[in-house]
């Protein structure tokens, strides 16, 4: 039996509808994300600024600070809903996110080594660390609770002690390593506020690379809403595609953790939310996901600016603050299925 | 007997372990130096074994029974080898109200912060209550309750680090469960506590053994269930609570521990409570032994420690036991 009802379409209109909505949401967020923060630009000037006229200091801060910033957290928000998407279909289990599956812990772990081992430890570098982690803590995960786990609790809980695990490492690390310990906590929470042009050029390949294999493996990737029973009565390579999914969200929550830090919850919570509003067809789902996945994070990161105005405070917060509760409205709802 | 015999091996090994702890740091102190300095009150080391490093390993064999016993509990309770103080959320509400101490209270006297970390893990216990609907939930679902109320208290931790810089590495210490500075005073506020819980424990050993069956074998059996869950959970928090309180967030051994606690001698909780409590302190002692030599002059917290030599067993065990299933 799929936790998942197979046929649950949505009528056309009120697909086109969501669409619209949620551009209009994303083009809002991305003005207002532009607009406040410590310090307000005027609307004209924004204008400027957006379309490269001005050369002043307000229009210089528009360009080099909030614009890769925004766009930042659009892209991030994709990768981890995306990564989260293709977690919860992998293992058919409700709660799965790149967070639960130890994807995140992994990362930070490996990136913290590299910026502790290496003095010039380039973002490139720290993405390629980040996927190595990446696998690592997955591969934890699996191990303790088995591939083909029938029980969302076992992989919950195997997650969860191996994410304790690997981050008390990672304290460890930045203890001992006292020079860096601020910034690097800072880090640690998540946060897009760093951002700038060259990071954006630095993640725009993997998220290509990763969306890319997501989009051709679409048709595949649709056995997963199938028992696997089924797909493998259909002369599907389960096992194939389920590693071709893995690859993917390790790409996508790699990239994400190595140039912000494991931001949590996105990757739990709006595979959820797009899945109630657009249904189960993934040609629609996806794109879907990717949108309010970035959505979110551009609405999270601007909230996020006045938790302790003036001062910065990590978007990764704010996504914990939001995604507690609704983990905990998931297993009070789901709990009977679970156990 | 063998499984008698199991649990007085581990105590002398506990007695090993814990005279080498007294003998190993920045100043090596050989065994008849180390007898002296405990029987005369004016050797060489004495000072040092009997103000530092005495104290230090007597809080780690006490919140190691403290926090095993507490993982035993757990994990018969929500029936899952993977379940912990920390998973429930437990610690990272003691982590958050310590926090709180350290960075907005930072001249605040000694025992404030124990007081304040013990405060926060049954503010945790409260609220995974009501949240639980009273434990009315199924015993996965309460779980996943648990790890989301112990990311919500992360967050806050967070928070409250990113706001504070300045006093990060304190806090980061204290959160990773460290053992540094503690004196006899830590050892007379957790030693009545671990004397009067551990007992009740072990007498609990019955219920614990009908719980780990399942809900439907309790219920035939006559197990008020929700009661004694309760109860049970009571007693779980207050263990872990306490040692949390005195040495830090320290979630692994309560994790590890009974796991290899039922290894050894299957699932009687008449053996497993005191192999459990006896294997957290074997551990807690190694831990800390090793993370004051391991780069001297300074020390790894035995929290990071006991995480590095616990993880490789640990993640044999689950294999091993996966693929007998």
């Amino acid at each position: 039996m799929s936790r998942f009802p197979v046929r649950k379409q949505k009528h056309k209109l009120f697909l086109l509808l969501l669409f619209s909505v949620t551009l209009l949401f994303i083009i809002i967020g991305f003005l207002i994300s532009l607009k406040w923060g410590q310090a307000a630009i005027s609307w004209r000037v924004l204008f400027e600024a957006i379309t490269f006229q001005g050369q002043t200091k307000e229009h210089l801060y528009i360009q080099t600070l909030r614009m890769p910033r925004t766009i930042m957290a659009f892209i991030i928000g994709c990768h981890m809903a995306l990564a989260g998407l293709l977690t919860q279909l992998i293992t058919r289990n409700p709660i799965a996110s790149p967070h639960v599956f130890g994807i995140n812990a992994g990362a930070s772990l490996s990136v913290v080594i590299g910026l502790i081992m290496f003095s010039h430890f380039t973002l490139t570098a720290s993405i390629y660390f980040a996927f190595l982690g990446a696998v690592l803590g997955a591969f934890l995960v699996f191990s303790l609770a088995g591939i083909q786990q029938k029980q969302p609790i076992q992989l919950a809980l195997a997650g969860i002690a191996v994410h304790f695990l690997l981050s008390s490492l990672t304290e460890g690390l930045i203890i001992m390593n006292e020079q860096s310990t601020d910034s690097m906590m800072f880090w640690l929470v998540g946060a897009v506020d760093q951002a700038s042009w060259l990071e954006i050029q630095t993640i725009l390949p993997w998220s290509a690379i990763g969306v890319t294999v997501l989009l051709l493996m679409l048709p595949s990737f649709r056995l997963l809403l199938l028992n696997d029973d089924v797909a493998v009565g259909l002369g599907q390579r389960i096992l194939f595609v389920k590693l071709c999914g893995m690859l993917v969200v390790i790409l996508l929550a790699g990239s994400a953790v190595a140039t912000c830090g494991p931001i949590g919850f996105i990757g739990l919570i709006v595979p959820h939310i797009a899945r109630s509003l657009a249904g189960n067809r993934l040609s629609l789902l996806v794109p879907f996901t990717g949108l309010l996945g970035g959505m979110l994070l551009v609405y999270a990161d601007f909230f996020s600016r006045f938790i302790a105005y003036p001062y910065e405070s990590p978007v990764g917060i704010l996504t914990a603050i939001i995604g507690g509760p609704f983990f905990i409205y998931l297993a009070r709802k789901k709990g009977a299925s679970l156990a | 007997m063998r499984k008698i015999m199991i649990v007085i091996f581990s105590f002398l090994l506990m007695v090993i372990f814990f005279t080498i702890s007294l003998s190993v740091g920045t100043v090596t102190i050989s065994l008849p130096d180390l007898f002296s300095s405990v029987m005369q009150k004016d050797s060489q080391f004495s000072f040092i074994v009997m103000e530092y490093r005495l104290p230090r390993s007597v809080i780690s064999i006490l919140a190691g029974f403290g926090l095993a016993v507490a993982g035993v509990i757990l994990q018969s309770l929500v029936r899952n080898p993977l379940a912990s103080p920390d998973v429930i959320g437990v610690t990272k509400g003691a982590g958050f109200f310590a926090a709180l101490v350290i960075f907005l209270f930072p001249d605040s006297p000694a025992y404030v912060l124990p007081a304040a970390a013990l405060f926060g893990a049954f503010f945790a216990f409260i609220l995974l209550l009501i949240i639980s609907k009273r434990l009315t939930i199924s015993p996965a679902a309460f779980t996943l309750v648990g790890i989301a109320v112990g990311a919500i208290f992360q967050a806050g931790i967070q928070y409250l680090i990113v706001k504070f810089p300045t006093d990060i590495n304190m806090a980061l210490l204290w959160m990773s469960g460290s053992l540094w500075g503690r004196g006899w005073n830590e050892v007379l506020s957790l030693l009545p506590w671990i004397m009067i819980l551990l007992p009740i424990s072990w007498s609990q050993y019955q219920k614990l053994n009908v719980f780990q069956l399942g809900d439907e074998y309790s219920k035939a059996l006559g197990l008020d269930i929700i009661r004694q869950r309760f109860l049970l959970l009571l007693l779980s928090v207050s263990l872990a609570g306490v040692s949390v309180a005195s040495v830090g967030s320290i979630g692994f051994i309560g994790l590890i521990a009974p796991h290899i606690a039922r290894q050894l001698v299957g699932g009687r909780h008449q053996y497993i409570i005191p192999l459990a409590a006896l294997i957290g302190a074997n551990l807690m002692l190694i831990g800390d032994s090793i993370g004051r030599v391991i780069i001297i002059p300074r020390e790894v917290p035995v929290g990071v420690m006991t995480a590095i030599i616990g993880a490789p067993y640990f993640v044999y065990l689950l294999r091993k036991e996966r693929k007998r299933n």
